[in-house]
Order: C-alpha cells, then structure tokens, then sequence
C-alpha cells in the first residue's frame, strides 16, 4: 500500500462505517485517480480538510437524528424528573460572597439548569440538524458550522443561567416584601440569538429552494436565521424542549422507515377527514383559549358552570385530535392501531364522565391517558418497525412508551392550548397532502 | 416553474447524459465540458451523486474492479432526462433573453456614437 493511499483510507475514516461499506472503495479508487491525475504523493491539506468535513456530514441520516432525539429525551426527562425533587432535600452549595440569594443554594435546581441548556439544547438542535443534513441537499461546511452554534449557546444560557442563580437579582416592592429573580440577562441572551442567527445563515442560504431569485436569497436567509435563533434560545428557556425531542423522535423513526427498502410504502390517510378534525380543533381550542386568558386576567367574572363548558369543549377538541392522530398514527404503525383506539375510547368515557358529573379532574386525566397511549403507540409501532435487530424491538417499544407517557403528562397539563396548537399543523399536514395528491392526479377536465 | 438545480447537478447530469460513466470519468468529463470553470472535488461529487441517486434523477448501473480499483458506473435516470431538459430550456430561455438586450444595447451605443 502507498503512503497516499495509506493516508486516504486514514482520512476516509472519518465516514460513518455503513457509508465507508457502500461507498468506501469506490470513493477511494476516484481520490487516488484525482491525486495520481495532480502528480500528488500525499493529499493536500485543503483535500484532508475536505474528507473530514463531508465525513462528519455523512454522519446526518435519519438513524443518527434518532439517537439524537432519544439521548435529548433521556436527558430532558432527567430534567423534569429533578423538578419533582424537593431542592432543599438534597445538597446544597453555600452563598457565594457578594450574592443577595436567600437561603442555601440547590445542587439540584443548578445541575437541572446545567442539563437542559447545556445538554439537552445542543441535542436536541443536533437532531434538527442531522435530519436537514439526511437530504444531502446543503454543503457539509455549513452543516457543521450551524452544528457548532447550539453547543456554544447551550453551554453559555447554562452557563448564564447558573450564574443568576446564584447571584439573584432582589427586587424589593413597595409594600417592603422582596423576591428574588434568577432570569438569564437580556445582554446574555440577545448576542447567543445571533449568535445561533450568524450561524444558521449559510445553512439556511444553501437550503432555501433553488427557485428563489438571488437577490431575495440572503437577506431571506438572514431573517430565516433570526427568526431560528430566537426560537432556539426561546424553547431553551421552556418546558417545551421535550415535546419537540419526542416529536423529532418520530420524524426521525418515520425517516428510517422510508430508508428501509424492503416496507411499502402504500400506506396512506385522508387529508380531508385530518383537516377537518384539525379545523375543529382549532374552532374549540382558539375561543376556549381567549376565553380563559380572559378569565385569568379577571377581566370577566367566571362561575363553575362556564368553566365546566370550557373543560367540556376542549375535551371534545382534544378529542378531535386525538380521532385525527389515531387516524394518521394507524397509516404508519398498521397493527398498532388499536392502542390508539382503546385511547380515544377511555378518552371520550372520561370526557362523558367529566361532563355528567362536573368534574374537571376527570376530563384532564382522560386526554392525559389518552394522548399518552397515542403517542406511546405511535413511537413503540414505529420503533418496532425501524430497529433492524428483532432482540433490540420490545425494550424500545417499552422505553419510548413509558417515556411519551411521561413527557406528554405534562405537556397536557395545559390543556386548552394543546388543543389549538395540535390542530395547526394537522390541519396544515393535511392542506399539503391534499394538494400533493392534486398534484398527483390532476382532476380530469370537463366540458 | 420547477425547481431550479445546483450547478454541481446540472454538470453532473450533463456529464451522465452520453452515457454510463464512473466517478472519476464525471470529474474529468465535466472540468473539459465546462472548460476548467468547474472543478468538483471528490467529496462534493460523491455528496452529489447520493443526492442525485435517492432523488432518482441517475442510477447505480454495476461496479467492477479496475487495476485493482473499484469503480462504479452511473447512468442518467428518464426523470433526470427530464430534468436536465427543463434546466437546458431555462438556461436558453434567459441566456436569450440578455442576448436580446445586450444586441438592443449595442445598436443604441452605436447609433449615439453616430449621432
């Protein structure tokens, strides 16, 4: 073997193994033809550089985005997990000098805050990116640059975000009482926006379609990019980071599934039966929704039975969704369908329940179990039908159900939002699904 | 209108449209095609030819082992066909476009020069 093409097979070890397998030789055999072709006796510095590059790039597939998601969610959950611990059980650091906190200091609350902003984000960002990077569709330079701006903005919100907890910011009110604020600095989270936005624009430029007319190209991409960061550093700061992992879960699972060429893909549902569920969902949730910001704010007076209406329609709401996601769930899972079914009969039991006897409680625990077995179903049908090996399928079936239960028992606890903002994107699936099947098979034309 | 293509697409089409070629046989083929303006490197082009693959515009056509190197042959799919037909059509459409004006611009300076 030459040194050439010594350093080569080096370099191509940067490629995931499963690509090295399909494409490893052939590639080779045209680097060395190139380098031989240039009277090269090892390869160029820009030449390593780009191997490397494309090789970490070639790791974004669809299985890749997967893994993401679920250490997101193992680490996401932890984070929910440590919120139902009581903070002054365990240990804590003492006052640092100087600082106008309180009492001791949580080794739980820090160490939670570290996790979800400094794990958790650059995860959950990672798995975004690998499915992006699973099209082939961008350069690989700037799919690693936009890899490299959630890892810093998560470890500086963490970072940040520790540090205002323990330095509070006390604000003393008029009355004489005083409270303590742990809130990341805007001058922290305005330059990680654009931090993440700076990043993002090359990505984002490479990825807009290649319709669109260049002078409209860059600027777009830098509102896009904007737009991006804010929501990144936006969902860093909620409790909406884990149902967007469990969400990229399934994106991910649904992708290895159109990998794998031995499953047929005929499968198939109505987009006018989820669009109108989606639509009535949002009829629901939208007015329940201003209804009970309203009702919060104590502008209007609110009696039992006009929060029993509230509790009713957006049980019939979720319900909606919950007909139109078994719907949609079944086209993918196939035999997992009746998990969804059993669901939505326990849902709309409790709902019936909740209505006759006035009790809001039973409503709530009713969708809560509901949407659990959907979801739980959906993942442990598509986990089933992904994992390659039969030995890995049952534990996690079991796994990803246990932990979609978990994780949507709290997304749930706002119920009516939940409602409205479901029926978005069903009714949004099911617009453009309807218009790829027009697409498909245009109308025969008449007269 | 369809959606445009990325230049290294289109000279990779363009280059699969005589016929089956392997990878480095493209490399060549479109630096002479495009008289040196476009030089891919082998990481691009293998990027490009798994796009291009799992969008069905060209296929894998057979490998075999030359002097001890592999290489694999690929061939234009019709839905590629397809496509670089749209692309050509495109280009020539703008192309004349300028042409039309960049000839009005031209009789315009001369008849000011004249006058």
């Amino acid at each position: 073997m030459t040194l050439l093409e010594e350093r080569m097979r080096a370099l191509l070890r940067w490629y995931p193994r499963s690509w090295r397998d399909r494409h490893g030789e052939v590639m080779l055999a045209t680097l060395l033809d190139d380098a031989e072709a240039r009277g090269l006796d090892e390869p160029t510095r820009t030449d390593a550089w780009s191997i490397r590059v494309h090789g970490v790039a070639a790791h974004a597939t669809a299985t890749t985005a997967a893994i993401l998601a679920a250490l997101a969610l193992a680490v996401l959950v932890t984070v929910v997990a440590l919120a139902y611990v009581d903070p002054f059980a365990g240990p804590t650091v003492p006052i640092p000098p100087g600082s106008e906190a309180f009492g001791p200091i949580s080794v739980v609350t820090l160490a939670s805050t570290g996790l979800g902003l400094g794990v958790g984000l650059p995860l959950v960002a990672w798995s975004v990116l690998a499915l992006v990077g699973a099209r082939r569709a961008v350069a690989a330079s700037a799919l690693l640059l936009s890899a490299a701006a959630p890892v810093v903005v998560g470890v500086l919100l963490a970072a940040a975000s520790i540090v205002t907890t323990l330095y509070p910011t006390v604000t003393v009110e008029g009355d004489g009482s005083s409270s303590a604020s742990g809130l990341v600095p805007a001058w922290v989270l305005v330059p990680a926006i654009l931090l993440v936005a700076a990043c993002a624009v090359p990505l984002l430029g490479d990825a807009l379609p290649a319709g669109v007319a260049p002078w409209l190209r860059w600027p777009l991409a830098f509102v896009l990019a904007c737009v991006t960061g804010a929501a990144t550093v936006g969902l860093a700061m909620t409790m909406l980071l884990p149902p967007v992992a469990v969400a990229l879960l399934l994106v991910a699972f649904a992708g290895m599934r159109a990998d794998r060429d031995d499953v047929r893909t005929d499968a198939t549902w109505s987009p006018q039966l989820v669009g109108t569920l989606g639509g009535v969902a949002l009829c629901v949730g939208v007015p329940t929704t201003i209804f009970s910001v309203v009702a919060n704010l104590g502008m209007v007076p609110v009696d039992g039975s006009a929060m029993r209406l509230v509790t009713a329609l957006a049980t019939a709401g979720s319900i909606a969704i919950v007909v139109a996601g078994a719907h949609m769930v079944r086209s993918v899972v196939g035999a997992w369908a009746w998990a969804p079914a059993a669901a939505l009969l326990v849902a709309i039991l409790g709902a019936c329940a909740a209505i006759v006897l006035g009790e809001a409680r039973l409503a709530y625990a009713a969708v809560i179990v509901a949407s659990a077995a959907c979801a739980g179903a959906a993942l442990a049908g598509t986990a089933l039908l992904v994992l390659p090996r039969a030995s890995w399928r049952l534990p996690a079936a079991l796994a990803t159900g246990i932990v979609a239960a978990l994780l949507l028992s709290q997304a749930f606890a706002w119920l009516v939002p939940v409602t409205w903002i479901a029926g978005v994107p069903l009714v949004v699936a099911a617009l453009v699904r309807a218009r790829r099947d027009a697409r498909a098979s245009p109308e025969p034309a008449y007269g | 209108m369809a959606q445009r293509m990325t230049e290294s697409t289109f000279w990779i089409l363009a280059s699969l449209a005589e016929g089956r070629r392997h990878g480095y046989a493209i490399l060549r083929d479109v630096e002479r095609m495009s008289e040196g303006a476009v030089a891919l490197r082998v990481t691009t082009l293998y990027a490009a030819l798994e796009r291009i693959v799992r969008e069905g515009l060209a296929a894998e056509d057979g490998e075999e082992v030359v002097d001890g190197r592999a290489r694999r042959y690929y061939v234009l799919a019709d839905a590629g066909i397809d496509a670089l037909e749209l692309e050509a059509a495109a280009l020539e459409t703008r192309a004349k476009a300028a042409r039309g004006r960049l000839a009005a611009r031209g009789t315009r300076t001369a008849r000011e020069a004249l006058a």
